[in-house]
């Protein structure tokens, strides 16, 4: 199998993440999942850590644009809501109310770290209207060569497809293609990609560099998600593919320590590294 | 009984051009009041782009789209944190509405955005609604939200549109779409509300196709 011959690839997977140190732009998604509580509450703690690091990041010289998801779940948390709704006009009343709350509170704890920040909803149209993707484009050129972490969500109140298929895991891979940025890191519920689902298989082992997706890959990913969050792997690898069209490596890791991020750019092995090394494909 | 509220700049700002916290909790008690009479209110609002440019600490708001873009992106964030601060204050939830005109022309944003605005008034929120600069350029060369408050109260069928006037008497020029129906004076407004419900203010319905946004400005005086 593909994975035994990667085993015996250490040097080179490792070499792969330490040319990660090299990046000056990226793009981090974070899911439903990292952000709050599986009660679906917020987790501020998380939050300012998150922020936290983002902006020490940034600090450090490296340009970097946020895709958060959670404004359905903090919409419900505020109006009481036991769990994800399921009627659509629901649930883009509670990302719409939520939305607000969500980029609040991220102002405020990036604002103690003295880093600005911008808020820029964006709908799949960016793909195919020409005016709409160059506005976007240089809307989000504009505030990072002006220092300011844009944070990026989708806009639910007038698009559908999103809220009902799967997370912000494609759009965050748009948005790396866009920005030109050289990495997309996906902070999952889970360590990375794994042979099988670990949840069910105790062989699965993770995945830590990806050259190429393959069926077999495709084939191992099969949907995973909690009760907020609608986000798998299918999806992650779905985004992996977009990016791979646009030359953007990507990252899935666990996002329950944002420091992770910085091991990341440290090029530590820490997850699985989407890297489209050459060599080893077809 | 659906109001939308036009909100300009100087509805929200002092001569300092900050915003001004007595005049946004004034709009903020009256709305609040308005929604707890069983009236749905939802608010247009411009002020973004001007919170933008001083929280980025520009002397004056910057004349490139690009960079008004940037700048709405910064201060749309702070535009919906200062209403979410004085709702609070009368324990009224808010929510962020941000459109583009395709929701006039694509039927299934069309219907998604009245979908969302409906809802949110039937479970009693205020949306804060604003043009989504981030993408769209042409309302930032138009710099005023006419269209989008003619476009919501479409979307809405809203019975009645609420604008400032800056008049020494401050005035709210209230309009069926772009019938001009009465003047008012804040405390009045509830008044009319109850006027138009009842049935005994007679106004102009028959509205065929949309709204004149042209008569509009000029008869709030927006030709400037």
């Amino acid at each position: 199998m593909a994975i035994d011959r990667r085993a015996a690839d250490n040097k080179g997977i490792m070499e792969s993440w330490k040319q990660l140190v090299n990046c000056k732009k990226i793009v981090v998604k974070v899911g439903t999942s990292s952000l709050s509580y599986p009660n679906g509450r917020l987790n501020y703690q998380r939050m300012a850590k998150l922020s936290e690091v983002l902006a020490g990041i940034q600090k450090s010289g490296i340009k970097t644009i946020l895709v958060s998801s959670g404004a359905i779940a903090v919409g419900a948390g505020r109006l009481g809501f036991g769990s994800r709704p399921t009627d659509l006009a629901d649930k883009q009343a509670l990302a719409a109310i939520g939305q607000a709350e969500l980029i609040r509170i991220y102002q405020k704890f990036f604002e103690a770290r003295e880093q600005q920040v911008a808020q820029v909803l964006l709908t799949k149209d960016i793909l195919v209207n020409r005016e709409r993707r160059i506005n976007a484009c240089n809307t989000l050129n504009e505030l990072v060569s002006m220092d300011i972490i844009p944070i990026i969500n989708e806009n639910d109140t007038v698009a559908t497809d999103e809220i009902e298929f799967g997370d912000n895991d494609s759009l965050s891979a748009h948005v790396a293609g866009l920005a030109g940025a050289e990495l997309l890191i996906l902070m999952s519920d889970i360590d990375g990609l794994f042979s099988a689902d670990p949840r069910k298989d105790p062989e699965a082992q993770i995945i830590p560099e990806v050259f190429e997706i393959t069926g077999e890959l495709e084939k191992s990913a099969t949907g995973a998600g909690s009760g907020f969050g609608t986000g798998g792997m299918a999806t992650k690898i779905a985004a992996s593919r977009i990016c791979r069209d646009a030359a953007v490596k990507v990252v899935i890791a666990n996002g329950s320590n944002p420091e992770i991020l910085r091991d990341i750019l440290a090029g530590k092995v820490s997850g699985t590294l989407f890297s489209w090394r050459k060599e080893h494909q077809k | 009984m659906k109001i939308v509220f036009k909100v300009e700049i100087e509805t929200l700002f002092g001569e300092d051009r900050k915003i001004s916290p007595g005049k946004l909790e004034h709009l903020a008690m009256i709305c609040a009041s308005l929604q707890n009479s069983g009236a749905r209110v939802m608010i247009v609002s411009s002020g973004a782009i001007a919170l933008g440019t001083a929280r980025l600490g520009f002397a004056s708001e910057p004349s490139g789209i690009t960079a008004q873009q940037a700048a709405a992106a910064v201060g749309q964030v702070e535009l919906i944190k200062e209403y979410q601060k004085f709702f609070d204050d009368f324990d009224q939830t808010v929510a962020q509405i941000l459109l583009t005109k395709d929701v006039v022309d694509n039927p299934v944003r069309n219907l998604n955005a009245t979908n969302t605005l409906v809802r949110l008034m039937d479970r009693g929120i205020i949306s804060l609604i604003n043009e989504n600069d981030s993408v769209s350029t042409n309302d930032i060369i138009l710099n005023d939200n006419y269209p989008l408050v003619l476009i919501v109260t479409s979307l809405t069928g809203a019975d009645m549109i609420v604008v400032n006037t800056y008049t020494e008497n401050n005035y709210l020029l209230l309009f069926r779409n772009s019938s001009l129906i009465r003047e008012a004076t804040a405390e009045e407004l509830l008044d009319v509300t109850e006027e138009i419900k009842k049935g005994k203010l007679l106004i102009d319905q028959d509205i065929n196709g949309f709204p004149d946004f042209q008569h509009f400005r000029e008869m709030t005086g927006a030709n400037k």
